[in-house]
């Protein structure tokens, strides 16, 4: 049975459970998904 | 008049089906008929929460005939059998008395999902094996009431091992095993009883986090971040243990048995397993106008309908340009296939055997996001059709993102869960020669938000789906 190796930093760690920090990821994360899903419709030509 | 009949009803079939509707109202008096055996729409990225029994079932589905009557879309509760595409016509069987009944069509979209192929490794699967699932609603409640009785016996003083994963060297969607085990973890954990459970992760995968896509990276200041790193600094924070690389031979009542990409055969106890199937086609019949199967010049052999991709490559020589676009079938240009139903032109993730010549290669997912981008292409590619043009729709995994949000825990102040944006899905190394994707699209992160996307994208999605006020709006 193998056993992992990376390990999150106390850093990473906080920030991940960090309120505060987790609601502006949250606006950050939502309008890189909103780049995203332009990109994704890019390809639909018929309207 | 053009009929177009829909078979299925998932994230491609069902989004289809609305996008058609929307598309074509008003522009001539079409006809839309949607076949599929369910009776709801079943919103299986939810199912994990059903699974660990925190959430009940009827909150990940809604009934598919309101939806349709407000659409004018027709609703067949049936199996789809036959296709006979030289005459343009399906075979379906009544879900309830199985009698069969003719469809013509003008154009099909085959989006039936998979076959769970629990057959392929002995023992695996509710139905005639050992282990659980939370593939469909059925089977995440009966892995729900199982999983809540061990809890039981766990708080009553008992140590047991849970084994969750891949349940055959072919299996794909290890997001979703990733997704269980990490609930369960967290599941434990509230209830105070993790440390009488030995955790293992079981699965096919190459390396871990590849989930099937060949892994992803994703920059972090001047730092390539990968998925792989962030499976391990998870799995090592729940202390679970894992074996990768691996095939399951058969299952009993006691033990899995394995064999990995050394070719080493290995046992392995359990007390409780979730392990998913591998998917292949749904057993249509494919029949030509003299009665001949033509199965085999429609679909690969797993019995996925091949579209617009390139076939036959190796793995070494695949790469984004190879993957379909228009998902339109090359020899009958009538009929689509999207979601699980179409066939890739190969795995994302690479395939490798043992010494033994067991093959492990774990197959491309295509479902959620990627399902509902391949179902739209084909609506709007069968809409041009209508009106005379050539398809100019595309969706291809090469050129589309993947957004996935893996639930580790589910709660607004406490949960968490992975959140992973990557571009393209099919490495384009055409494109991007030195990764085959734009790294600084791509995300592979842990924390709360994550967790607040997972819920928010389970309302949106239920409330888009249902063709509900702005519906459109939402991606």
């Amino acid at each position: 049975m193998a056993q992992a190796k990376f390990r999150f930093s106390d850093s990473d760690r906080r920030k991940m459970h960090s309120l505060i920090s987790q609601f502006f990821r949250a606006i950050s994360l939502a309008f890189h998904f909103l780049k995203l899903v332009k990109i994704a419709e890019k390809g639909y030509k018929t309207h | 008049m053009a009929k177009i009949v829909i078979a299925g009803s998932g994230f491609a079939g069902h989004y289809a089906a609305m996008i058609l509707a929307d598309r074509l109202k008003g522009r001539g008096n079409h006809e839309i008929t949607v076949v599929t055996p369910n009776e709801t729409f079943n919103y299986i990225p939810s199912l994990i929460w059903v699974g660990v029994g925190q959430m009940p079932v009827e909150k990940t589905q809604f009934k598919l005939k309101p939806v349709y009557d407000k659409f004018g879309i027709n609703y067949e509760r049936a199996f789809l059998t036959e296709v006979h595409p030289d005459e343009n016509y399906v075979i379906i069987e009544s879900y309830d008395t199985r009698t069969p009944k003719r469809l013509n069509y003008d154009f099909l979209l085959v989006a039936t999902g998979p076959k769970l192929n629990f057959d392929a490794t002995p023992g695996l699967g509710p139905d005639k094996g050992y282990t659980y699932s939370v593939c469909t609603p059925p089977h995440a409640v009966e892995t729900a009431k199982a999983y809540l009785e061990l809890v039981k016996r766990l708080e009553k003083g008992d140590k047991a091992r849970i084994v969750i994963g891949t349940g055959h060297g072919g299996c794909t969607c290890q997001g979703a095993g990733f997704e269980f085990i990490t609930n369960v973890h967290n599941d434990l954990v509230d209830r105070g009883l993790r440390d009488k459970v030995e955790l293992i992760w079981l699965s096919n995968e190459p390396k871990l986090g590849d989930f099937g896509i060949d892994g992803l990276e994703a920059k972090r200041g001047s730092l390539i971040f990968t998925a792989e790193m962030m499976a391990e600094a998870i799995f090592y924070d729940y202390g679970i243990k894992y074996e990768i690389r691996s095939h399951v031979h058969k299952v009993d009542e006691k033990k899995i048995y394995t064999e990995n990409i050394e070719g080493e055969f290995k046992e392995i106890e359990y007390d409780f397993a979730m392990l998913l199937p591998p998917f292949a086609g749904q057993p249509i019949k494919w029949i030509d106008k003299d009665g001949n199967d033509i199965k085999d010049k429609v679909c690969n052999p797993a019995g996925f309908v091949k579209v617009d991709a390139v076939y036959g490559k190796p793995y070494e020589e695949l790469d984004g340009p190879d993957w379909p676009k228009t998902y339109q079938n090359p020899v009958y240009k009538n009929i689509f296939a999207a979601g699980i139903a179409f066939a890739p032109p190969g795995p994302l993730s690479k395939p490798s055997k043992s010494p033994n010549g067991t093959l492990i290669a774990p197959a491309p997912p295509r479902t959620g996001y990627t399902a509902e981008l391949s179902g739209k292409a084909a609506a709007l590619n069968i809409v041009d059709m209508i009106e005379g043009r050539e398809p100019q729709n595309t969706a291809s995994m090469a050129e589309t993102p993947g957004l996935c949000v893996a639930s580790m825990k589910n709660g607004i102040l406490n949960g968490m869960a992975g959140t992973i944006a990557i571009y393209p899905v099919a490495r384009n190394r055409a494109k991007y020669p030195e990764y085959g994707r734009d790294l600084d699209l791509c995300v592979a992160e842990p924390g709360k938000a994550g967790a607040w996307f997972k819920l928010g994208l389970h309302y949106a999605f239920l409330w888009k789906l249902q063709g509900k006020p702005f519906w459109k709006l939402i991606p």
